[in-house]
């Protein structure tokens, strides 16, 4: 999409008009790769009787053709170097050439041509990759400066306050649009060649941009064109006509009878604050602002980061004509506002205002670096008082991050869907290899390990943000709110929360996880440490539909809830191969551990059966 | 929970315990106490269970060192946290 399409002509035409520049402005596409390119050498080859190809001919066949532009030619110096080493003729040839010329030679190749990207190399300087971003890297003091110029424009207009990424071989270089969506970047050290991507995040109401190897100049004004959120067949319409999000579709809330709706349920969303500003969100009416709380407690309904009102629309988004509506829209919505800011003392005061308004279903889209002794504490004090905290697993791609890693919370990765978003969105970024029948992966950057209960979607998810837009978003922070709404839906309606099942307790607490696990839809993508349970189904989850598969025969105790030790806290942060370490720990402080029994599916492979029962803590 | 380093500086650390008398005990001795200085109580207004001081990371050391003799007490560095979203925007 980025350039060349008709909108992006009609875009630049107005360029000039609404930016006073030069027209004559560049969009920008993938420039040539550099890439290696030698026959392969491959003694089983040579057993079947399959020569190698020769080194002088393939290199003749480059040159011949106008698409590749041959610029090196590694290998022996010398012709007694190279008989020496056994290479009669041999070398690597550095070619420039697009992606797809790649693949295509590659292909004709059959095999007998290496033909790969010649990658960029990183400094491993532990101490470089320990410091905070932007803040303690020498930069080349001396050297050229690569300048470019951007315009960002959109349905014809110029989008001013998108976020502008460049990235080189170091630190990457990062603006803000003006109001003609113009900006100007500079990386120090680098050159056009050298450039390896180009981000750009609009703040709503399009489609991020991601190219890799741009082609960008320092001569010309180089355009972005953005698609808008409608442009998508999904979206067709919005936001003046309702929708849900792909990943409600999923879970199957478009099935839901509409007299389900959270009705009677106390979810409190802790987070940047709710702007009920939006359309979505003029039924929010109750919060508490932590971070400002001796200031005034009133100012929870402003979210200038935008998170907390993306989750909350999610949740609870209002049923109107417009919008996205949220799984929940009569639960009562409750606000705690922790950023900008957010700490571990104002998470402890949020979960205290929860408990003291008796809230049943928290949704926690945050994380720690390390584990809390007094948090902990304060997360069983809340489960003891009936209320389930929903935590997303963390962005980091690496073990599950604390509170995710708490036995005493719903843990909730992320997952995307292939043909959701645009190929030149950033979303395209975050696919995993496995892909299953129905277009599910795993996010790349979700956070695994057995600690994850289950997965919901968490890639271009599109919800509300202030003052009255949208935004498609990706991250762990979107897949928990998926789940908090169901689980609202869930306390609401499944016929188990009726009568004695509605008082609070720890023990309510684990049978709504317990049934949300129960519902899921199993996904097929190889590692259960990334998807938990799986998939959880909306109908399943108030009880209209059967559970899925072999039930979960529980035999829960209230100790389930029973407090981690400092040595337990400490082995959450452990990796998933310390497991028999953390059992070890557990039985030796008496600790529940694999509290529920259930029959293992024979068709699970044992590895998964032993993920399965580390999940349930 | 990560050892408390002693250098020069001073933070901000939550005391918590199971045993609000033990916390309220705690928090009567070292009211006194100039380096140290309380900025919250979380928990029932009648009996807390956390508080929020800042102090000396030196002090916070030592008094790590202290707890972890009794086991009543835990001491630990107040957090930041962060939201889960956008992780594209991390270079």
């Amino acid at each position: 999409m980025a350039t060349k399409s008709e909108s992006d002509k009609a875009s630049a035409a107005s360029v000039a008009s609404s930016t006073g520049v030069n027209p004559a402005s560049r969009g920008i596409t993938q420039r040539k790769g550099q890439f290696l390119i030698a026959p392969r050498r491959h003694p089983g080859m040579q057993m079947m009787g399959i020569a190698p190809l020769s080194f002088s001919v393939v290199e003749q066949a480059l040159k011949e053709s106008p698409d590749i532009q041959i610029i090196d030619r590694v290998g022996p110096k010398q012709v007694v170097g190279a008989l020496g080493t056994g290479m009669q003729e041999g070398g690597v040839l550095v070619a420039l050439m697009h992606e797809d010329k790649a693949q295509a030679l590659a292909r004709q190749a059959q095999g007998q041509l290496i033909v790969e990207r010649d990658q960029p190399l990183q400094l491993h300087d532990v101490s470089y990759l320990q410091q905070p971003p932007l803040a303690n890297c020498n930069l080349p003091a001396a050297g050229a400066a690569f300048s470019a110029e951007f315009v960002v424009m959109g349905k014809g207009q110029p989008v001013a306050g998108a976020e502008v990424y460049l990235y080189g071989s170091m630190l990457p270089a990062q603006g803000v649009t003006d109001a003609q969506g113009r900006v100007r970047l500079m990386l120090f050290g680098e050159t056009a060649a050298s450039v390896r991507k180009l981000y750009v995040k609009p703040r709503a109401d399009f489609w991020s941009f991601y190219q890799m190897q741009p082609d960008i100049s320092d001569t010309e004004l180089n355009m972005v064109g953005l698609r808008a959120l409608s442009d998508w067949p999904s979206l067709k319409n919005f936001p003046q006509q309702q929708q849900l999000t792909w990943g409600q579709r999923a879970m199957r809330l478009d099935q839901l009878p509409n007299t389900f709706r959270g009705q009677g349920v106390r979810v409190a969303v802790i987070d940047s604050g709710c702007a009920n500003t939006h359309p979505d969100l003029t039924q929010v009416s109750r919060g508490y602002d932590i971070v400002n709380k001796s200031i005034s407690t009133a100012t929870w309904n402003v979210d200038t980061l935008a998170h907390g009102s993306h989750c909350t629309g999610l949740i609870a988004g209002l049923d109107s004509a417009g919008g996205i509506r949220g799984f929940a829209p009569d639960a009562e919505i409750h606000v705690c506002k922790l950023f900008p800011g957010g700490q571990v003392s104002q998470l402890i005061d949020a979960l205290e205002y929860c408990i003291e308004q008796q809230i049943d279903v928290v949704n926690l889209s945050l994380g720690g670096a390390e584990p809390s002794e007094a948090l902990e504490q304060q997360i069983v004090r809340a489960k003891q008082a009936g209320i389930a905290c929903i935590v997303a697993a963390g962005n980091s791609g690496g073990i599950v991050q604390y509170p995710g890693s708490s036995p005493n919370v719903l843990t909730v990765a992320a997952i995307g869907r292939v043909n959701e978003f645009p190929a030149d969105s950033y979303h395209a970024q975050t696919v995993t290899p496995v892909v299953d029948a129905n277009g599910f992966f795993s996010a790349i950057f979700s956070c695994y390990g057995p600690e994850v209960s289950v997965c919901a979607p968490g890639v271009a998810i599109t919800s509300s943000v202030p003052e009255q837009s949208y935004a498609a978003w990706d991250g762990t922070s979107m897949a928990a709110p998926h789940v908090t709404g169901l689980a609202a839906l869930a306390l609401a309606h499944h016929p188990d929360f009726r009568g004695s099942g509605q008082m609070r307790s720890a023990a309510r607490v684990e049978r709504l996880f317990q049934i949300i696990k129960q519902s899921r839809q199993p996904l097929m993508l190889g590692d259960q440490r990334r998807t938990g349970f799986g998939l959880p189904d909306t109908l399943r989850a108030v009880g209209l539909a059967a559970p899925q598969g072999l039930p979960i025969t529980a035999t829960t105790a209230p100790g389930l809830s029973a407090l981690m030790s400092l040595p337990a806290l400490q082995a959450l942060r452990m990796g998933y191969s310390d497991l028999p370490t953390l059992q070890a720990q557990n039985a030796a402080l008496a600790m529940p551990f694999g509290m529920m029994s259930f029959p293992i599916p024979t068709s699970y492979p044992q590895a998964m059966n032993t993920s399965i029962m580390s999940s349930l803590w | 929970m990560p050892l408390i380093q002693s250098v020069p500086g001073r933070g901000r650390y939550l005391i918590s315990s199971m045993s609000a008398e033990k916390l309220s005990a705690f928090l009567s001795e070292i009211s006194a106490h100039p380096e140290l200085q309380l900025l919250d109580k979380l928990g029932p207004s009648e009996a807390p269970h956390t508080a929020v001081l800042e102090m000396p990371h030196t002090q916070a050391a030592q008094l790590q060192q202290r707890f972890a003799a009794l086991g009543e007490i835990n001491i630990e560095p107040d957090q930041r946290l962060k939201m889960f979203a956008d992780p594209a925007a991390s270079p």
